[in-house]
């Protein structure tokens, strides 16, 4: 941080000042003992080898003073002082954190879980910045990522970049016992605000997706053997207006346009998430193929029908 | 000296640096206005111009970036501050540029000014954004949905609809307006030539104090999460009944849709009444 200090600069500056402005630049970035004080002082020639601790208590004492927090360095801290809050922080206001919520939340329905991670390491580097405990939960809220084990994600993501397979302890959200399961990561993907792991489950064989937040521990991963291609399920239907949500990276428009609706072919993990979605389109959308689906679909619709039927 | 005499004792000079920065931490300033601000909480005229150019050297040769321009003095850069990798800038220029594309010139403004005290408290800058043309129907249609008015929409081909504005969403490179009226759910601008306050002010459908109640049933209702803002109580039979508040309607029925039969909503009756007539056009759309 300093310059090395030279004596005929001392005129024009304080040198009590240049302390304590090092100490606490030291602080924020890492917890320090009082040897490795005096070393860096030393090392910037704002302090001599003969000088005693005491110069250092009582430029802590200052910055006490002038309203950081700073805890007792003992066996508890590793002997090392530790600065637990200061008063030189970003004057961040709700506003801005409102704007900035607002804004985050549209970029990522289209953000790939690498772009979460990092804006889920930004808000936390900011929130430690922020100038009280409000305005830090408030950012640390922002992130769909804070419920989650960021290790998970990113083993999980990495993953998923390279094909492995993954064995990993699950807790069943049906009989909430924990299993173990071996499978083939294919991706991560944020839906409805939730991280779930598309793959393919390895004793079945079929296309499965797990909510990660119910992921315990990942086991081990390996190197995947033998034809992984989960199959997809292919159904084309037709869509009048995107409505609130945009189209999914596994969806592609065939025809048509704004006025008159569109075609779409979307090709999905399995039966269970293609109804959901189709679902999820209420009256924009119509199932043109293939015909078992569109029947499932109008069976389903008709049991929905059921339930507010007030007359039955 | 004992321990107890050092635990007491400070350095008046360096308090008097710290208090120069945090009162830089907070804006620009002249000399004057910076003598004025410090003296406001001392005794007696502690601080001048002499002793402040003192401190605000003493601070840049710790690394803090202090130029002075127009007579004026700011924090350019914090040494010790937030340490911003390449692909943090990269994400704050991302929402920077969302903004001012997408959002109106009030979110703007907030943004461009928390991205400014950011990047003066890190180690790199924020490159600052091309201003972009004031996006006349984007800002009045966010007015009119802050302020509750209805929303006149005027069509290149010079048709009107009159509706209720909900909110804006971006398909790719296309921005559509989330209306509420009989006959759309959302508009591409691209089709308006224009838009005009209606006089008429709504009831917002989907905000205020709006409570949604559903039930779940089946394996839903064993591995349903409740969100944030929903409560959730378990019922004898197994199932579980949810309160939902304040959710976009739209966005609520598109989620409850996706529980198919295992889903039913209770209240409010106008609601449920809307997802029988849903469910009855989603039929209609195979003749059903």
């Amino acid at each position: 941080m300093l310059e090395k200090y030279e004596k005929e600069d001392l005129c024009q500056m304080s040198l009590t000042g240049i302390r304590s402005l090092s100490l606490l630049g030291l602080l924020i970035k890492a917890p320090r003992s009082l040897e490795e004080i005096k070393q860096s002082f030393i090392e910037n020639n704002i302090m001599q080898e003969s000088n005693s601790y005491d110069i250092i208590r009582i430029d802590l004492n200052t910055l006490k003073s002038m309203g950081c927090v700073i805890s007792r360095a003992d066996r508890r801290t590793n002997n090392k002082y530790v600065l637990l809050e200061h008063p030189f922080k970003i004057q961040i206001t709700e506003d801005e954190v409102k704007t900035l919520k607002k804004a985050f939340n549209k970029i990522k329905e289209n953000a790939d879980v690498k772009i979460l991670l990092g804006y889920n390491e930004l808000f936390n580097k900011i929130a430690d910045f922020a100038p009280n405990e409000d305005i830090k939960q408030q950012l640390l809220g922002i992130s769909p990522l804070k419920k989650y084990s960021i290790d998970i994600v990113e083993t999980l993501h990495n993953a998923c970049r390279t094909g492995k397979e993954v064995v990993l302890i699950y807790k069943s959200p049906v009989s909430n016992k924990e299993c173990e399961k071996t499978v083939v990561s294919e991706k991560v993907v944020l839906q409805n605000d939730k991280l779930y792991l598309y793959c393919v489950d390895k004793n079945s064989g079929e296309s499965i997706y797990l909510n990660l937040k119910r992921i315990l521990k990942i086991i081990s991963q390996s190197d995947s053997s033998g034809n992984n291609e989960a199959k997809k399920v292919n159904i084309k239907f037709e869509l009048k207006n995107f409505g609130i949500s945009g189209l999914e990276e596994n969806e592609s428009i065939i025809s048509g346009d704004l006025e008159h609706g569109f075609v779409i072919e979307g090709k999905y993990h399995n039966e269970f998430y293609a109804t959901q979605r189709i679902l999820s389109f209420g009256s924009n959308c119509t199932v043109i193929e293939p015909e078992c689906f569109k029947e499932k679909i109008i069976e389903i619709l008709k049991k929905m029908r059921e339930i507010y039927n007030d007359n039955k | 000296m004992t321990i107890n005499k050092i635990s007491q004792k400070k350095n008046n000079s360096s308090i008097q640096v710290l208090k120069t920065l945090q009162v830089l931490l907070q804006g620009t300033y002249s000399m004057k206005e910076l003598v004025n601000l410090l003296n406001q909480k001392e005794e007696g005229a502690v601080f001048n111009n002499s002793v402040i150019s003192k401190y605000i050297n003493t601070c840049r040769y710790c690394g803090f970036e202090i130029p002075k321009i127009n007579n004026q003095y700011y924090i350019a850069k914090v040494p010790f501050g937030l340490d911003l990798s390449d692909i943090d800038i990269e994400l704050l220029e991302t929402v920077q540029n969302y903004v001012a594309d997408e959002m109106s010139s009030r979110c703007k403004g907030l943004i461009d000014s928390f991205c400014y005290k950011i990047a003066h408290f890190s180690n790199k800058k924020i490159s600052a954004v091309e201003k972009k043309e004031f996006n006349y129907t984007i800002e009045l249609f966010e007015r009119a949905k802050a302020k509750k008015h209805k929303v006149k929409l005027i069509f290149k081909n010079h048709n009107v609809l009159e509706c209720i504005p909900i909110d804006i969403t971006q398909q790719g490179k296309k921005l559509f307006l989330n209306i509420f009226c009989k006959k759309y759910r959302s508009i591409d601008a691209a089709r308006l030539s224009g838009i005009k306050l209606s006089g008429q002010r709504y009831i917002d459908p989907f905000a205020g104090d709006q409570t949604v109640i559903f039930k779940l049933s089946g394996n839903l209702a064993k591995r349903y999460e409740a969100r944030e803002n929903e409560t959730v109580e378990n019922n004898l039979d197994g199932t579980i009944t949810v309160k939902n508040r304040n959710e976009n309607k739209e966005m609520l029925f598109s989620r409850l849709l996706r529980y198919d039969d295992k889903c039913e909503l209770i209240q409010p009756k106008m609601y449920r009444d809307d997802m029988k007539i849903l469910i009855d056009e989603m039929l209609k759309n195979y003749g059903v």
